[in-house]
């Protein structure tokens, strides 16, 4: 499984969504299934599936899959 | 989310982070949960104290300064790793690290209240946060906090201490709304007076007066205290969240 479906799994598992959903554009709160108790479940999600402890600032400057990808890749998981 | 099922505990999978576990209240808890099965993440400021400790016990020590952010945040990328090595998640945590200012109000400078408000409030902030953010994982945890008896009774010479002993009350509460949804249980206890190195410097005039002044004659030990966090942190309480017991020996009665 490459990162990004591994990605995309953990966001629509998170936020009990269809895979097909999640692309870069989708942001947070623009649907009702990615609200701030959901959030916390995809940052929790993310990080196990990555194995990486994201910053606060990370946790509130993630709001797109797009910018979601960006912050891995900080953290070394390449896209 | 867990239900009151004594068959789903498997202690020996599940890490309790417990900070200042190297001496008084603390430590009596890291020793009371590693008799238990936990396995007891060690913390103090000092790497010595933390070492010896997670030895005698069979923990695993994890130095740092809980009002040092940025080492609290290198401190849970180690722990983290350790975690995922063994298999273990992190089930509990609880703060017991903070000293005591005991000074007249017109002795205690900025500086003072500024330290107790970082040692115990938020350091109690930042553990919860990235304590329950591994809890998350699993959607199950417990943190329990330490309040005092002067939180809610206040007490000469202890302005400061009492100011960040209060708002621990209020982040025990505000916490368990939050947190509850995730699965994560947070409570707090509100030790009287308890024979630890917070009171060495008590005279023996004054020891003996707050055991006078207490329903039960005596001190606190740790373990009077240990014992309850211990419950606080177990599945016996799993239908608990956002209480502050009183632990105290009668000292608040009227």
């Amino acid at each position: 499984m490459t990162n990004n479906e591994r990605l995309v799994t953990a966001f629509a598992s998170s936020l009990n969504i269809d895979a097909s959903q999640v692309v870069d554009e989708l942001e947070y709160n623009t649907i009702p299934q990615w609200d701030s108790v959901a959030h916390m479940v995809l940052v929790a999600a993310l990080e196990k599936e990555f194995d990486v402890m994201l910053d606060m600032d990370d946790i509130i400057e993630m709001s797109s899959v797009k910018i979601a990808k960006e912050i891995l890749a900080k953290h070394d998981v390449a896209f | 989310m867990r239900s009151f099922d004594q068959s789903q505990s498997q202690p020996n999978k599940q890490a309790v982070l417990i900070t200042g576990a190297t001496s008084g209240i603390g430590l009596a808890l890291a020793q009371t949960l590693a008799e238990q099965g936990y396995v007891v993440i060690v913390n103090s400021r000092t790497e010595e104290d933390c070492l010896a400790i997670a030895q005698s016990i069979g923990g695993f020590a994890l130095p740092f300064d809980v009002t040092d952010e940025t080492a609290l945040k290198v401190a849970f990328k180690t722990l983290n790793g350790y975690l995922r090595d063994n298999t273990l998640t992190l089930y509990g945590l609880a703060h017991c690290a903070g000293s005591m200012v005991t000074q007249p109000f017109h002795f205690t400078n900025a500086t003072a209240l500024q330290q107790m408000l970082n040692e115990h409030v938020a350091g109690a902030f930042l553990l919860s946060q990235w304590s329950s953010k591994l809890m998350m994982r699993e959607q199950q945890g417990a943190i329990t906090l330490l309040s005092s008896v002067v939180a809610q009774q206040g007490s000469v010479g202890q302005v400061a201490y009492a100011s960040a002993k209060a708002a621990i009350e209020g982040m025990t509460k505000s916490l368990a709304k939050e947190l509850g949804q995730y699965g994560i249980r947070v409570n707090a206890v509100a030790p009287g007076v308890i024979d630890t190195p917070l009171i060495a410097e008590l005279s023996d005039e004054q020891r003996s007066a707050i055991q006078k002044s207490t329903v039960l004659k005596r001190l606190g030990q740790p373990q009077d205290i240990a014992q309850v966090l211990a419950f606080l942190l177990s599945d016996q309480s799993a239908f608990m969240t956002g209480q502050v017991l009183s632990v105290d020996g009668g000292l608040r009665l009227p």
